[in-house]
C-alpha cells in the first residue's frame, strides 16, 4: 500500500493522486464485485460504522474526493449526573465539542484515539505502524514528550482524568516489535538532511515515505542530537533511542555518522542533492554576560549533560578546568532542561542543588509535573531572582553567585527583553559549580545559507524547544520541500481538519461510560531514584494498559459524505480495523 | 446462560414488567448494574393512577407505609406569580425513590423473579437483525444472557435502546433536571405541592417559551409540617443553548429572581446539593419495540409532554409488555410485527392525554392572558373529583382552551361548561 499517500497528501493541481498496483486490483476487485452483486457503481457509497469506528483518520486521509469528515460527539454535561464538575451551558459545550480533542492538539497530527482504538481491539501491531506513519520516534516520545494532545482529551476536560496517552505509547513501543515497512523509492530527486536530531529525523522520515531517497548527515558518532546529548538517561533510556532509530535504518534510511557539513561540503551537497534541510538544531549553551563568566566552575548546561553523559568527572572548556562532581551546585535557569540539570546535578553527586529562575509562580516555564519530581528529589527552587555576579575568593576559582530580586521583566519599548531588578534587595548563593542554563544557540553561520534549495527545521527554525514542536516542524519542512520539488502547491493535511458535531443520537453520557480507576503511572520513590540514572517513569502491564484504554470515552468517529462519494473502496482497503467500512446502497437509490 | 425473558433494570419499570411476565408463568431474569436499594435522583412522586397496579402487585400497604406526605392541593403559579389552588382526592404521594423502588423491586421478586444485582449490561447480542440477549460484567466478569426476549428498562441514559434505534432525539423534548432536599422551607400549607409555570419568569421571549415547553420549578413537601421539601426544576438544552446558561446558573437565576421561591425558600437551605438527571419526554408514545426486544420507561422517552412524569408510563409499560409476550411465546414469534402491538396498546392508554398536554404546550404556556384565565377559573371552581390530577388538568384545560375552526379560543368559556 502506498504509505505516501498516507502520510503526506499535498494536493496536486488538478493531477491525479499517486497510484499503487496492489491498491488498484484490490479496489477494481472489490468494485467489481459491486457491479455484478448489488447496484451500478453511483449509487453505491461507503458507509463507516461509527460504534466501530476507532477514529485513526487513514480513511480521512487517503480519501481521493475528501468525503470524510471527522465527527466528534457531544459529551452530555447538563446535568451534574454525569460529572462531579458544575454543569457548562450546552452552547460552550457545543463550541468546545468542535475546537478541542486528542487528534487536533497533536503537533504531528498523530491520532491519539486510534491507536487506543486499536490497543482496545487487540491489535497491537496496527496501533504501532499507526504511530509510526506519523511518528518516527514513537519510544522517545512515548517518553518524553510535552504530550499536548491529553490537554485536549474531552475526559481530562469534563469528567475527571485525562487518558495517559503517553503511556500508552510508551506501552505500545516497548511491547510491539514488528518489522515496519520499507520505504518505495518513487522519485529520481533526491534529499539531503544535515542533522540526526529529531527534527532532521522525522523530516527524512515523512520524505522517505514520499518516495524521495534521503540520506542524514550527523557529526556526531551517533545519531539522536539531543536527545543523546542532552536529555538525561533517567528520562530517555538510551536504548529506547536506540530502538527508534535502528526501525528507521531497518526501513531504509540512510545516516552517515561522522559526517560535519561545513561551507565547502555544502556546496557539494548542493551540487548531489535536489533539496536539502538543515536541521542542525541549536546546540551552543548561551552565555550570560556577567562578570565572571569565564572563572572555573561555570559552565553551560548542554556542555554539563554531554560531560555527564560520557561519563566525565573533570570539565575542560576554552581554558577552564575543574571539578564538577561533588560540592554545592546552582543551577541559572527555569525552562525543562533546568530541571533536567538540576536533577542530574542531584544524581552525579552534588551536596545541595539550588535552582534559580527570573520567573515567579505560574510563570516559571518547566512543565508543572518536572518542578514537582525536582521538589520531591529535595531540590531548591528559588523563584524571581537574576544573576548578578560570580564571585571569587583565589581566582579563578568560583565561590558564589549574586542574585537581585526582580522587580518586573518583559519588552520594553524597543523590542528587547529587559529585566528590571531592585539592586537593594540581593541574596548570594555559594556555588562551587554553576550551571547557566539560559537557552540555547544555533551556529551562526547558517545564517548567511541562503538559497531555493536549502531548508530549516527544527530548533534551528523555531523558538519552541520540545521535541515534539521539533518533530512538527521537521514534518511541515518535508511537506515544504516535497512541494517544493513537485511544484504543488503546500498544503498541510492538518490544517484542513476540522471537527464536526455529532448528531444527537450520538452524544455520550458520561454516567453510561467506565469510571475511571486510572492506574497511577509507575514511578520510582525520590528517595529510590535520586542517587542512581535509572529511569523515573515506568511503563504500564498489561493489565493496566486494559483499563486505560477502556476508559477512553471514544469522543470522535469518521463520517462519509454520501454526495461526494465515489465508491473507489480505497478506505476500505486501508482500514486498520478491518471490520469497520462497508459499501452500502446509497439513500434514496434504487434497491 | 438461557432464560427465556431478560428484563435489564429494576426500577418501577422493570420491576413492573417482571412481576407481570412472572405471573404469566415465563422465566424471567431480572438484572440491574446498582446494588439495591439504590439512590435515584428525581422529584420523589408516584401518582395516583398507580395504585392499582401497588395493590396488584401487594405493595400497596407497604408503600403508603413509607409516604412522607400525601398530596392533595397542586398550588399553580402563572404568570405574574400569580396562584392558584388545585385541590383533588388524591393527586400523588411523595416517598424517597430508593425506599419506594426498592419496595416495588421487593415486589416483584416475591412472584419468582430471579434477580442479579451489580450486574451491567453492556451490548445487547444480535444475531441476523433479532435481539437473543445481552452481554454484560458481573462480578468483574464477561457474562453473557441469552434470551428469546429482552425488555430494556435501564433509563434514560440507556446503550441497548440506542443499539436497536431507539432514542428520542427531537431537541425540543429533551430536557434536564436538578433537584435537592431543603431544610427550613417556610410559608407551605401541608398536603400541598407547588408548581411553578411562569412564562414571565423564564429568561426568554414568548416564542422561546412556546417552542420549549412547560419547564416547571417545583417545591414539593417532605413531612406532615412541611418544612422540608424537595425542590428542583427542569429545562430544555434548547432553552439553555438560548441563553448559553448551565441548569446550575439557570436554578440560582431563580431562587435569586422569583418572589415565590423568596416566600418560600428564604430561610431554606439545601442539605446535600443539587443533584441531576437527564428526563427524556416525547409528544406521544414512540415506537418501542424491536426484533426480539421491547423497551419501556425512561429508555423509550415514556415521560409525559408537560409533567414529565416517568413512573406511571413506566409501570403499565410493563403490565402491557407482559400481556404482549405472553402472545408471543404462544405462538412462539418475536418478530416486529407482533411486538409492535405493545407499541399500539401503550399508545392507546396514554396518547389521548398526552395530545391535550401537548395542546397545552403548544397554546398557553407562550400566552399570559390564555393562563391567567386558566387561573382565574381555577379559583372560582376549586374542587376537583379525578384522582389523577394529570388527567384532570388536561381536561380542564380543554374547557379553557376551546377548539373553534382550528384555532384556540379562550376567554369565553370561563363558566366551564362544555358544548
Amino acid at each position: 500500500m502506498s504509505m505516501a499517500g498516507m502520510s503526506l497528501k499535498v494536493e496536486y493541481d488538478g493531477a491525479a493522486s499517486d497510484e499503487n498496483n496492489q491498491t488498484n486490483q484490490a479496489v477494481k476487485k472489490r468494485i467489481s464485485s459491486i457491479k455484478k452483486t448489488i447496484v451500478p457503481q453511483e449509487q453505491v457509497t461507503a458507509y463507516i460504522n461509527p460504534s466501530n469506528c476507532v477514529n485513526c483518520g487513514t480513511c480521512r486521509e487517503i480519501c481521493p474526493t475528501n468525503a470524510i469528515t471527522e465527527n466528534q460527539r457531544i459529551i452530555c454535561h447538563g446535568c451534574p449526573v454525569c460529572t462531579e464538575k458544575p454543569g457548562i451551558s450546552p452552547q460552550k459545550m457545543e463550541e468546545l465539542t468542535t475546537s478541542t480533542s486528542c487528534t487536533v492538539e497533536c503537533p504531528l497530527g498523530v491520532a491519539p484515539q486510534g491507536y487506543i482504538g486499536l490497543t482496545r481491539a487487540g491489535k497491537y501491531e496496527e496501533a504501532y505502524n499507526l504511530i509510526w506513519s506519523k511518528n518516527p520516534l514513537p519510544s522517545v516520545c512515548g517518553s518524553i514528550c510535552h504530550h499536548p494532545c491529553e490537554d485536549g482529551c474531552k475526559r481530562g476536560i469534563l469528567v475527571d482524568y485525562p487518558i495517559d496517552i503517553r503511556g500508552i505509547k510508551k506501552y505500545l513501543s516497548q511491547k510491539v516489535n514488528v518489522p515496519v515497512k520499507k520505504y518505495n523509492v518513487l522519485y529520481d530527486e533526491n534529499v539531503a538532511v544535515i542533522g540526526a536530531g529529531p527534527a532532521g529525523l522525522t523530516a527524512a522520515h515523512y520524505l522517505s515515505l514520499a518516495g524521495y531517497k534521503v540520506t542524514v548527515f550527523e557529526s556526531s558518532a551517533e545519531a539522536g542530537g539531543m536527545l543523546k546529548r542532552c536529555v538525561p538517561e533517567f528520562r530517555l533510556k538510551r536504548e529506547d533511542v536506540d530502538r527508534d532509530i535502528s526501525k528507521l535504518q531497518e526501513a531504509g534510511l540512510e545516516i552517515r555518522l561522522d559526517y560535519r557539513i561545513d561551507r565547502f561540503t555544502l556546496e557539494q551537497l548542493k551540487d548531489e542533492y535536489d533539496a536539502i534541510i538543515v536541521a542542525t538544531g541549536t546546540p551552543n549553551s548561551k552565555e550570560l554576560k556577567i562578570p565572571g563568566s569565564r572563572l572555573a566552575g561555570v559552565m553551560g548546561a548542554i556542555n554539563f549533560m554531554e560531560h555527564v553523559n560520557h561519563g566525565m568527572e573533570l570539565y575542560r572548556h576554552l581554558g577552564q578546568v575543574f571539578e564538577f562532581k561533588n560540592g554545592e551546585a546552582v543551577i541559572i535557569g527555569g525552562g525543562s532542561v533546568a530541571m533536567d540539570v538540576a536533577r542530574t546535578a542531584k544524581r552525579i553527586g552534588a551536596s545541595k542543588v539550588t535552582v534559580v529562575c527570573l520567573e515567579e509562580g505560574e510563570a516559571v516555564p518547566a512543565h508543572p509535573w518536572e518542578l514537582e519530581e525536582v521538589l520531591e528529589e529535595g531540590i531548591e527552587l528559588i523563584e524571581g531572582y537574576s544573576p548578578q555576579e560570580y564571585t571569587t575568593d583565589v581566582f579563578p576559582h568560583l565561590t558564589g553567585v549574586k542574585f537581585a530580586k526582580v522587580k518586573s521583566m518583559g519588552k520594553n519599548d524597543e523590542g528587547n527583553f529587559e529585566v528590571v531588578i531592585d539592586s537593594d534587595n540581593t541574596i548570594e548563593i555559594k556555588a562551587d559549580w554553576v550551571v547557566v542554563s539560559i537557552g540555547q544557540s544555533a551556529d551562526a553561520w547558517w545564517k548567511d545559507q541562503k538559497d531555493d534549495n536549502i531548508f530549516f527545521a527544527g530548533d534551528i527554525a523555531s523558538n519552541k524547544c520540545s521535541v515534539v514542536d521539533a518533530m512538527a516542524i521537521g514534518r511541515k519542512t518535508a511537506i515544504e520541500v516535497d512541494a517544493a520539488i513537485q511544484g504543488r502547491r503546500v498544503k498541510n493535511p492538518m490544517d484542513e481538519h476540522e471537527l464536526v458535531m455529532a448528531d444527537v443520537m450520538e452524544k455520550i453520557f458520561p454516567y453510561n461510560r467506565r469510571k475511571t480507576v486510572r492506574p497511577k503511572t509507575p514511578m520510582l520513590d525520590a528517595a529510590a531514584r535520586v542517587n542512581n540514572f535509572d529511569e523515573v517513569e515506568g511503563t504500564y502491564n498489561d493489565y493496566e494498559i486494559n483499563q486505560e484504554v477502556l476508559s477512553c470515552l471514544r469522543c470522535g468517529y469518521e463520517v462519509v459524505d454520501q454526495e461526494k462519494c465515489i465508491a473507489c473502496g480505497m478506505c476500505q482497503v486501508h482500514c486498520p480495523m478491518g471490520n469497520v467500512i462497508t459499501m452500502v446502497v446509497k439513500e434514496g437509490g434504487d434497491e | 446462560m438461557k432464560r427465556q425473558v431478560v428484563v435489564v433494570g429494576a426500577g418501577p419499570g422493570g420491576s413492573s414488567a417482571a412481576f407481570h411476565l412472572a405471573k404469566k408463568g415465563l422465566d424471567v431474569l431480572l438484572i440491574d448494574k446498582e446494588n439495591w436499594p439504590r439512590e435515584k435522583v428525581c422529584g420523589d412522586a408516584y401518582q395516583a393512577s398507580l395504585y392499582p397496579i401497588f395493590k396488584d402487585m401487594g405493595i400497596y400497604e407497604e408503600m403508603e407505609s413509607q409516604l412522607l406526605s400525601t398530596v392533595r392541593i397542586i398550588q399553580m403559579v402563572g404568570p405574574g406569580e400569580e396562584v392558584a389552588d388545585f385541590r383533588t382526592e388524591h393527586a400523588e404521594w411523595l416517598i424517597p425513590r430508593r425506599i419506594g423502588d426498592d419496595i416495588i423491586r421487593r415486589g416483584a421478586i416475591r412472584t419468582g423473579v430471579d434477580f442479579m444485582e451489580g450486574f451491567e449490561a453492556t451490548e445487547l447480542i444480535i444475531k441476523k437483525g433479532q435481539v437473543k440477549g445481552i452481554r454484560g460484567i458481573y462480578n468483574n466478569q464477561d457474562m453473557t444472557v441469552e434470551a428469546d426476549l429482552v425488555i430494556i428498562a435501564n433509563g434514560s441514559h440507556s446503550l441497548l435502546a440506542r443499539q436497536v434505534g431507539i432514542f428520542n432525539n427531537d431537541p425540543s423534548s429533551y430536557l434536564f433536571a436538578i433537584r435537592g432536599y431543603w431544610d427550613g422551607v417556610e410559608n407551605m400549607v401541608e398536603g400541598t405541592s407547588c408548581w411553578i409555570y411562569d412564562p414571565d419568569f423564564m429568561p426568554g421571549d414568548r416564542e422561546l417559551c412556546n417552542k420549549y415547553a412547560f419547564q416547571p420549578m417545583w417545591i414539593g413537601p417532605l413531612n406532615d409540617e412541611a418544612t422540608k421539601a424537595s425542590v428542583g426544576c427542569c429545562v430544555s438544552e434548547g432553552l439553555l443553548r438560548a441563553h448559553n446558561m448551565s441548569i446550575d446558573q439557570y436554578f440560582n437565576y431563580w431562587l435569586e429572581h422569583s418572589k415565590i421561591a423568596k416566600k418560600y425558600l428564604g430561610n431554606a437551605h439545601c442539605a446535600d446539593g443539587m443533584k441531576g438527571w437527564r428526563l427524556p419526554n416525547s409528544r406521544e408514545i414512540l415506537k418501542n419495540y424491536a426484533p426480539g426486544c421491547m423497551v419501556i420507561g425512561d429508555a423509550a422517552s415514556c415521560p409525559d409532554p408537560c409533567y414529565y412524569y416517568g413512573v406511571a408510563p413506566a409501570m403499565y409499560g410493563g403490565k402491557l409488555c407482559a400481556d404482549v409476550a405472553e402472545k408471543a411465546f404462544r405462538d412462539n414469534d418475536f418478530s416486529e410485527e407482533k411486538l409492535s402491538e405493545f407499541h399500539v396498546k401503550l399508545g392507546e392508554l396514554f396518547n389521548p392525554a398526552w395530545k391535550q398536554y401537548v395542546s397545552i404546550r403548544d397554546n398557553i404556556v407562550g400566552d399570559r392572558e390564555a393562563y391567567r384565565d386558566l387561573i382565574r377559573f381555577a379559583k372560582e371552581k376549586p374542587e376537583y373529583p379525578n384522582i389523577d390530577f394529570g388527567a384532570t388538568f388536561g381536561e380542564y384545560m380543554a374547557v379553557v382552551l376551546k377548539k373553534n375552526e382550528g384555532k384556540f379560543e379562550y376567554g369565553s368559556q370561563l363558566t366551564g361548561n362544555e358544548e
